[in-house]
């Protein structure tokens, strides 16, 4: 029986309704085989932090199919889900209003798990990525590039892993390099350790399900318009079944909560979170300066609008944008060498910068599971209430909707990273890992 | 020391045409840079700081200078680790081209340099007899060369311009020096040369020495052999002998003479007189002064007529 969804035409129940449309298995002959009724279950990985999804389905193999297609690991995969939404924003409450539909087509990376459970079955993991993915980590880059970072990314993604990102977003710079021999992968990763956005922030290259590849700059990223659904975590259904107002309130539903606040100051001082020192070295122009980053977050762009510490915390005689240390404490560079801008150079001006900036935006983590969504997609903004930690039989239930949550901890969150997993009746649930660098509250009234 | 890993490289020069002109070379190295110039062209290559050995200050225009050349294999150090933007060059690798030893034929005793030999003042043949290791050798590519060779019995130090000037110091001391062209050498103060043994000096065309005092001291003997004249211009001429003796069937005296001495002669002319060597002076008329008289006579006070001369 499935789960959430229309036996007949894929029209959900449920928000977690999604079914595997077909999932095909292409081997080295070109044979194409239909497994979807094979497939147990399937996950998808994607985070901002990663150049590939990566999907792994669990195959419970009655068929012989292992040995009958001949997998080896490279074969060709093909996924279509598929469902009919609600119109969001129609009055009626006909629940077969939006085909929502994805495709993929990955490659086999690995078979993780393999398992004989007993003599005639045998499941199994396939692990799939991008088949840029493919390409990127087969093909080692010895070539010279000029250009700002994100135009010197998307030529290395065009040339050597036959994929254009969907989205790029301007970076400073104008730069001369020879990437030394890296892997395609390894080399846009390399190339990104300079990319920064027009508001001196880092730069996330990553692919979601619905958007492909992308180039994104962290500013762009956290001023743009959170999804529209706010997701609540609440205990309580008030809308009637199978109508649209339960269909919203459960995909709005926060149905698991787990946090790693990471509020300490310690861990993010040891990171050089709040301040760093670089010491830049010539030494062929015989210049040496030291860049001392303080972290000025309140002219920075941040999620929320206010940062998460304050100075009035004092160690000693110092607060904490004092204490300041960096990974590195020398960048060395030749003036010139390139007759443009220094790969060295630029990692030493904004490199500090780019460490706060990652470190402070893991001030306050949260995991959270919620019913299936493609849309909920990394390097999304995504609004959330949490409810505050008293005793609701306490409380009179007609306080203003916002005096219900928590003030402080609640808000709007990057989304980094998101896993969907389906299985095979139909259900769908997505695992989202959120982060922000800053609270809605000042943090001096709290 | 860089709180990174330093990754070193091997490379081939390509470009040593700093526009800086800082001795930076660019450098194809290794296992970074591919050897397709399309997809990294010389001109793409970073610009390669070159290091120098302490003996070289390297800083205020007080420096040696890299004699690398296109084509050298260098090794070196990228000081930015793996990012590999920033190549350092630590030093050359001399090896075989071609199956032929980088290092200079000197050093293994094939030597191809001009020599020379003057037969008038008899320079010595070339001790050349290099053998391998010890000639140590920096040759340049135009052929310039400096050899300090530590070959055992063959000691020898030489600096050769490619022209063919040079000079070679002997195991024994012994120095030889050619300029194939003009020499000059210009002193400011004082100039000081001490030859314990002989000096021979074989001028083919003319000499000229210029200076305010010219001394000469001989302690024995002066010989000068002169071809055709000998000519001494000088406000006065002194000449302090013991004795001068003038070897010449004539010798001429422009002006007058004066002789504080007496002068001894076989005979003197002057004028046409002669002053035999019997002591008659014969005028140029033959007159003998000695023997010669003549009449006279005048008249006395008191007006009587004198002939005899008894009291003049």
């Amino acid at each position: 029986m499935r789960t959430g969804t229309d036996a007949n035409n894929s029209n959900v129940r449920t928000p977690h309704g999604f079914r595997f449309s077909t999932i095909g298995v292409t081997n080295f002959a070109g044979d194409r085989y239909e497994i979807s009724t094979m497939v147990k279950d399937v996950t998808i990985n994607e985070s901002i932090y990663s150049q590939t999804i990566v999907m792994e389905m669990t195959i419970v193999d009655a068929a012989n199919f292992m040995e009958l297609a001949k997998i080896s690991g490279n074969e060709k995969v093909d996924v279509t889900f598929i469902r009919t939404i609600p119109e969001r924003g129609s009055s009626d409450t006909e629940l077969s209003k939006q085909v929502q539909e994805f495709t993929m087509e990955l490659r086999v990376a690995d078979v993780p798990q393999f398992a004989k459970p007993k003599p005639h079955s045998q499941v199994y993991k396939l692990q799939c990525v991008s088949e840029h993915t493919y390409l990127g980590n087969g093909t080692r880059i010895s070539a010279a590039f000029s250009g700002t970072p994100s135009s010197i990314i998307n030529n290395i993604m065009q040339t050597y892993m036959g994929v254009s990102a969907t989205a790029v977003d301007t970076t400073i710079g104008n730069h001369k390099v020879i990437v030394p021999n890296k892997l395609a992968v390894d080399a846009i990763n390399w190339i990104q350790k300079i990319g920064f956005d027009s508001g001196n922030a880092p730069l996330y290259i990553f692919e979601t399900l619905m958007d492909g590849l992308q180039i994104r700059g962290h500013s762009q990223l956290i001023s743009a318009e959170p999804l529209p659904t706010v997701y609540k975590h609440e205990s309580f259904f008030t809308a009637g079944v199978d109508t649209r107002a339960d269909y919203f309130q459960r995909q709005s539903r926060i149905l698991a909560i787990s946090s790693s606040l990471g509020m300490s100051n310690l861990s993010g001082i040891k990171k050089g979170s709040y301040g760093s020192t670089v010491h830049e070295v010539d030494h062929f122009a015989k210049k040496s300066r030291t860049i001392v980053y303080k972290d000025d977050r309140e002219s920075n762009q941040m999620i929320e609008r206010y940062k998460l510490s304050s100075p009035e915390y004092k160690y000693g005689t110092k607060n904490v944008n004092d204490l300041g240390v960096s990974s590195y404490s020398m960048i060395t560079y030749l003036k010139d060498s390139y007759n443009g801008k220094s790969y060295s150079s630029q990692k030493a001006d904004l490199g500090p910068r780019k460490k706060a900036i990652w470190n402070n935006l893991g001030s306050t983590t949260h995991i959270i599971s919620l019913l299936g969504d493609p849309e909920v997609r990394p390097g999304s903004l995504i609004r959330i209430k949490l409810p505050i930690a008293t005793d609701p039989g306490l409380d009179d239930l007609s306080l203003l909707a916002d005096a219900k949550y928590d003030q402080y901890l609640s808000g709007t969150y990057m989304i980094v990273s998101a896993i969907h997993r389906f299985d095979e009746l139909g259900g769908y649930y997505t695992e989202i890992k959120i982060k922000r660098d800053s609270t809605p509250t000042e943090l001096v009234n709290v | 020391m860089f709180n990174q890993d330093i990754r070193m490289f091997i490379g081939v020069v390509e470009a040593i045409d700093d526009p800086l002109s800082s001795g930076r070379v660019r450098v194809r190295c290794f296992g970074y840079h591919t050897e397709d110039v399309v997809s990294i062209n010389t001109s793409d290559l970073p610009w390669a700081q070159t290091a120098l050995p302490t003996t070289s200050a390297s800083s205020g225009g007080v420096s040696e200078t890299h004699a690398l050349e296109i084509g050298s294999w260098v090794m070196g150090v990228f000081t930015d680790g793996s990012d590999a933007q920033n190549p350092v060059v630590m030093c050359s690798l001399p090896g075989t081209t071609d199956d032929i030893p980088d290092w200079s034929p000197l050093t293994r005793g094939e030597d191809t340099t001009a020599r020379y030999i003057d037969d008038i003042i008899g320079t010595p043949q070339s001790p050349y007899q290099a053998t391998f290791p010890y000639n140590k050798v920096r040759q340049t590519t135009s052929g310039h060369v400096k050899e300090y060779d530590d070959t055992p019995g063959a000691e020898r130090i030489r600096e050769l311009h490619k022209s063919g000037t040079q000079y070679e110091v002997h195991p024994n001391g012994d120095e030889v020096k050619f300029v194939v062209g003009d020499s000059y050498r210009v002193v400011f103060k004082n100039d000081s040369i001490h030859v314990h043994g002989n000096v021979n000096i074989i001028v083919d065309g003319d000499a000229s020495v210029s200076c305010t005092n010219l001394d000469a001291t001989v302690t024995e003997n002066a010989t000068a052999v002169i071809g055709q004249q000998l000519n001494v211009t000088a406000q006065r001429a002194i000449l302090n002998s013991n004795a001068v003796e003038i070897n010449a069937p004539l010798t001429l005296v422009n002006g007058a003479l004066t002789v504080q001495g007496p002068i001894l002669a076989g005979s003197i002319a002057a004028g046409g007189a002669t002053i035999s060597d019997s002591g008659s002076i014969i005028s140029s008329s033959g007159v003998d002064l000695d023997s010669h008289t003549h009449s006279y006579t005048w008249t006395d006070s008191g007006g009587a007529a004198i002939t005899s001369p008894a009291n003049p």
